[in-house]
């Protein structure tokens, strides 16, 4: 949903009924029992009968008669009748309202006859339902409906008009058009011209593998786990026991992993230097060469990982457990931890990435069953639910596209602590309206006179989004069109000069064409530009 | 309007034979009533209101005041379930679309409900 809509609630009393009815139908009476099936016979009875007779007056309203279908039509319909009247004898109310009905009918044939029966059913269907919600309030069945936004701030409760007691919500427009860079995106693009400026072609993509192994190394806390490491195996050396030969031997083990894990943060080190310097790969033959030994190296630093995870879970075995005995529990959950958080930089290669997509494809994920519902909360009766209402997104606060709104509705019958049933709508809110907004790349322009070389530049752009109620399309495609500025050099004489031009942009605009026209040096030019995800800029791969 | 009643003759054998014959031969429910009794008119007037006025809707009635111009013609129809085999004792027979027999309502001394009369138009309806 959009991220300043409102969002208008229908309650389906049925529904709310026909759980409540379920959960008395649990409770083992006999007699609440057969209410229920009665009740649910009958509604279905009705169901079947109004859906034959809507076939019958079909088939035979028809310009093109099919005679097939009059007579199937006819029978479901007869059927149905009859199997209304095997349920009511003739000395029953039903019964006997029917007979006296029919004999002061206007002669009106079928058609009439059929919606006096229609119209008995559904008295008697009221009588039940009348005996049926003597025993809902007698249960103390009571209904719940509540909301929460769900931001980078954690979870916080939203006012649902009456359904709770809860104060109104903190304004916050979201806004929507933005015609100015923020300070992110200024250093950014400060970032990106840094980048790429005195950079030629040919160690473009050295540059750019640098900068996505800079990510990588982010998802791997280095220097904490180093800290850890040594926290530990400095409690060991402190430790006081008799048994000096299985101390011995832990502490030889964390040395072990302490020298490795070091090993493993100066290779990282190490690949950043070979992949961001000239002088790096050289000894590559190909740019082929360049890829497949970036994939070992990748691939080299998760065995390493895995490596040093195996070893500490053999940090202390049940025989040094045993006999460093008393002094071993902070010991045991000092390398606990350790192990746990090694675990965790292993799984976190693979976690950070697939986190990211997925926030991008479904919008945040809420463990909704953790959700406490707010002692503002009002427990309604039955017959006190209001049927409909509205949530103003406007009123949840400070929120961005991603977030999501929780909404729990919930039935209880009487004081038990579980609810009879369950029901949770999750809303992921994104900027689907149409809107304009700024953002910043750096390019390569060509410049329209031949022979003149790509020139590089920082770039600027006003982009039109159009519409879309898609989190994958807007986080994934996203395409605008627009106007640009940049600044170039073509001339080469080290003086900025100004340019302006069309613009349509791809993929969140990470990637940009147009056309544009260099003011000062009086040239044409067609031009590509591109923002990368640097690793130390405040834009993240799936922000603003 | 009239309602959907068709009373054959009661002077004119052929001619209630001949009728009768035409409308077996339609695509229709129908309501057989025998007799010219009391009971009989009663039940023709009961049935009339079931049967309504809409001449594209399939149920008619049909009121054959003497038994024995039509006992010949209704003994040729199809009676799987075997529901009458002494022609004494019918007041009204259910027809169905193919001219088979789904009901029969015996004569007893009383009126048939206008419940009985209503199923029995729904028991012709459901059958082939």
């Amino acid at each position: 949903m959009d991220i300043n809509s409102k969002l208008d609630l229908e309650i389906d009393q049925a529904a709310i009924l026909n759980a409540a009815n379920e959960g008395l139908a649990t409770d083992g009476d006999p007699r609440v029992d057969s209410l229920i099936t009665t009740l649910k016979q009958y509604r279905k009875l009705i169901e079947t009968m109004e859906a034959n007779i809507a076939l019958y007056e079909k088939a035979f309203r028809s310009v093109t008669p099919d005679l097939a279908l009059q007579e199937k039509t006819t029978a479901q319909r007869a059927q149905a009748a009859l199997d209304i009247l095997a349920f009511f004898p003739e000395d029953s109310r039903l019964g006997k309202r029917f007979e006296a009905a029919l004999e002061e009918s206007t002669g009106d044939g079928d058609v009439e006859d059929f919606q006096i029966l229609s119209r008995l059913l559904l008295d008697e269907l009221q009588y039940i339902e009348k005996d049926v919600t003597k025993l809902r309030k007698k249960a103390g069945f009571y209904f719940q409906l509540a909301a929460w936004m769900a931001t980078d701030a954690g979870q916080a409760p939203v006012k649902i008009e009456g359904f709770d007691d809860l104060p109104q919500g903190e304004f916050y427009e979201f806004e929507r058009n933005r015609l100015y860079l923020t300070p992110d995106q200024l250093q950014e693009l400060e970032g990106l011209n840094n980048f790429f400026e005195g950079m030629d072609k040919s160690n473009t993509f050295e540059k750019l593998s640098g900068a996505v192994l800079g990510i990588l190394s982010q998802a791997v806390d280095v220097e904490g786990i180093k800290l850890q490491i040594q926290t530990v195996l400095d409690r060991v050396k402190n430790l006081e026991t008799t048994a000096k030969a299985q101390k011995d031997a832990v502490i030889a083990r964390l040395e072990n992993i302490l020298a490795k894990w070091k090993g493993l943060g100066e290779k990282l080190e190490g690949l950043k230097a070979k992949y961001t310097n000239r002088g790096g790969i050289e000894t590559a033959t190909s740019k082929l060469d360049v890829l497949y030994g970036f994939y070992a190296d990748a691939k080299g630093l998760g065995d390493n990982i895995q490596e040093i995870y195996d070893l500490s879970e053999q940090v202390v075995t049940l025989d040094d457990f045993k006999k460093i005995e008393d002094a071993g529990n902070s010991l045991a959950n000092g390398i606990g931890k350790l192990t746990t958080d090694l675990k965790a930089a292993k799984d976190n290669l693979l976690e950070y990435s697939k986190n990211t997509y997925q926030m991008a494809l479904y919008g945040r994920q809420i463990n909704t069953g953790a959700l406490e519902i707010s002692k503002k909360v009002r427990k309604l009766a039955l017959d006190k639910i209001p049927n409909t209402s509205t949530i103003d997104l406007r009123f949840t606060g400070k929120r961005k596209p991603g977030d999501v709104l929780v909404m729990k509705a919930l039935l209880f019958k009487g004081d038990d602590k579980d609810p009879v049933k369950t029901e949770v709508r999750e809303f992921v809110v994104m900027n689907a309206l149409p809107h304009v907004h700024m953002t910043v790349a750096y390019t390569f322009a060509k410049p329209v006179q031949v022979g003149e070389n790509f020139k590089g530049g920082p770039l600027v752009s006003v982009l039109y989004k159009f519409r879309s109620r898609s989190l994958a399309y807007r986080n994934f495609f996203d395409p605008g069109i627009g106007l640009h500025a940049a600044s170039f050099d073509f001339t080469n004489d080290d003086t900025p000069e100004f340019a302006a031009g069309i613009v349509t942009s791809m993929f969140r605009d990470y990637l940009q064409f147009g056309w544009g026209f260099n003011f000062n040096a009086n040239a044409g030019y067609w031009f590509a530009g591109l923002r990368i995800p640097l690793p130390n800029s405040p834009v993240s791969l799936f922000g603003q | 309007m009239a309602q959907k009643i068709v009373t054959l003759s009661a002077t004119d054998p052929e001619a209630a034979k001949t009728e009768l014959r035409e409308w077996l031969g339609k695509h229709k429910i129908l309501f057989i009533v025998i007799g010219e009794t009391d009971i009989a008119l009663e039940t023709v007037r009961r049935a009339g209101n079931r049967v309504g006025e809409d001449i594209t809707k399939p149920q008619w009635v049909i009121h054959a005041p003497k038994r024995e111009d039509v006992v010949a013609i209704l003994d040729t129809l199809n009676d799987p379930n075997n529901l009458v085999s002494d022609w004494e004792k019918p007041l009204a027979i259910g027809v169905s679309f193919s001219d088979t027999f789904r009901d029969v309502i015996e004569r007893d001394g009383t009126i048939p409900t206008n419940r009985r009369i209503f199923e029995s138009l729904r028991l012709a309806e459901v059958g082939p």
